[in-house]
């Protein structure tokens, strides 16, 4: 059975690992998401095929690491640097305004917003994975763009 | 430039297929080192070696258990049952789904009856012009076995033995053209929609 998991793992967890880090960076808090995630996956999981398997791992990963986030804006901890490149400015800038957000939305906005901001999600995708309907979705980014603008705004 | 999502470029490291995706990739170097990256494993963690192994709920058993039903299945044709908790298709040109029991040997068409360790169980389908058809098992979460069929006809699953230990196996059989959407895999009551039909069947063990 360890093949088993070595093969999930093989599969599985690097994609998890990156999209972890492109909400919490390059540190500590994205590998220990990336594995609890995937712990979370080998137990209850559905290992086939990919594209529902890759579903329930985006929605797993992202409500982990939205927890991760709320939990560092309570304690006011320094959030580390990104990782990707080319998009450099546009993903730090979302991050960020994540980070300063995580403490008034509520989870299911900053998943939405997650998923749409950093991850490049469609409306469609984002409803797929959250499981709940497109129109939700519509509604969750609008609130998360409202709250944003009105960060934007304040002094 | 306007890229795939992260969820379209890891599907298709693992996926690969022609289509708008791979064409982005070859001319897009941030997501042909997206793609790349994740392509390469991870050093496996020792410790996750000690980590239950995830036995599956139904153990796949050989097809030749089921070898005199082809036949009969085709004989008889699709019959629409009532079950417990399906729903019961009767007009002509919807998808029927049919549960054949094979008890020691014996194969009966299942008619609700409780089920006891070693018997086994397969869907026969009538797609009615859906192409694909998906088995999920709504307790331990996972796709048990999924397959384009043709759209017209009748196609057999696989068969599952029921190991007897838990009290009741919740399946459903979800028939959609194309692959069945995350979203109809879960538990719960099934929706039909536009391109999918859902049936679910509760198996319980005899004496619960
Ligand atoms: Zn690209």
């Amino acid at each position: 059975m360890s093949d088993g998991i070595r093969q999930a793992w093989q599969r599985y967890f690097s994609p998890v690992r990156e999209k972890c880090r492109r909400v919490l960076g390059d540190g500590d808090d994205a590998s220990d998401v990336a594995q609890e995630t995937f712990i979370r996956f080998w137990k209850q999981g559905p290992t086939e095929p990919p594209r529902v398997a890759l579903a329930w791992l985006y929605r797993t990963a992202t409500h982990l690491s939205v927890d991760r986030l709320r939990s560092r804006a309570l304690h006011a901890r320094a959030v580390p640097q990104p990782v990707y490149g080319t998009d450099l400015e546009a993903s730090t800038a979302s991050r960020q305004l994540l980070a300063q957000l995580a403490r008034e939305a509520d989870a299911e906005e900053l998943e939405a917003a997650v998923l749409s901001r950093l991850d490049g999600l469609t409306h469609l995708e984002i409803a797929e994975v959250m499981d709940v309907s497109e129109r939700t979705v519509r509604r969750l980014l609008a609130r998360f763009d409202q709250r944003a603008q009105r960060q934007e705004e304040s002094p | 430039m306007n890229h795939p999502s992260f969820l379209a470029l890891d599907h298709f490291a693992l996926e690969p297929r022609a289509g708008a995706v791979q064409a982005h990739v070859d001319a897009c170097s941030r997501c042909r080192a997206h793609v790349e990256a994740v392509r390469v494993a991870a050093p496996f963690p020792v410790a996750l070696e000690a980590l239950p192994s995830r036995r599956p709920r139904w153990a796949w058993r050989p097809a030749l258990a089921f070898g005199g039903l082809v036949a009969a299945a085709f004989a008889v044709g699709i019959v629409t049952m009532a079950t417990p908790s399906t729903t019961t298709f009767t007009a002509k040109g919807t998808p029927e789904v049919v549960v054949w029991l094979n008890r020691g040997g014996v194969v009966t068409k299942w008619a609700g009856q409780p089920l006891r360790a070693k018997d086994a169980v397969r869907f026969e389908v009538a797609p009615a012009g859906f192409d694909t058809v998906t088995v999920y098992d709504e307790v331990a979460q996972t796709v048990l076995h999924t397959a384009a069929i043709a759209p017209h006809g009748t196609s057999l699953t696989p068969a599952w033995a029921f190991d007897g230990e838990a009290e009741a196996e919740r399946l459903r059989v979800i028939v959609s053209r194309g692959a069945a959407p995350p979203t109809a895999l879960r538990a719960g009551p099934c929706t039909a929609q536009r391109d999918l039909l859902c049936f679910r069947f509760e198996l319980r063990r005899e004496g619960t």
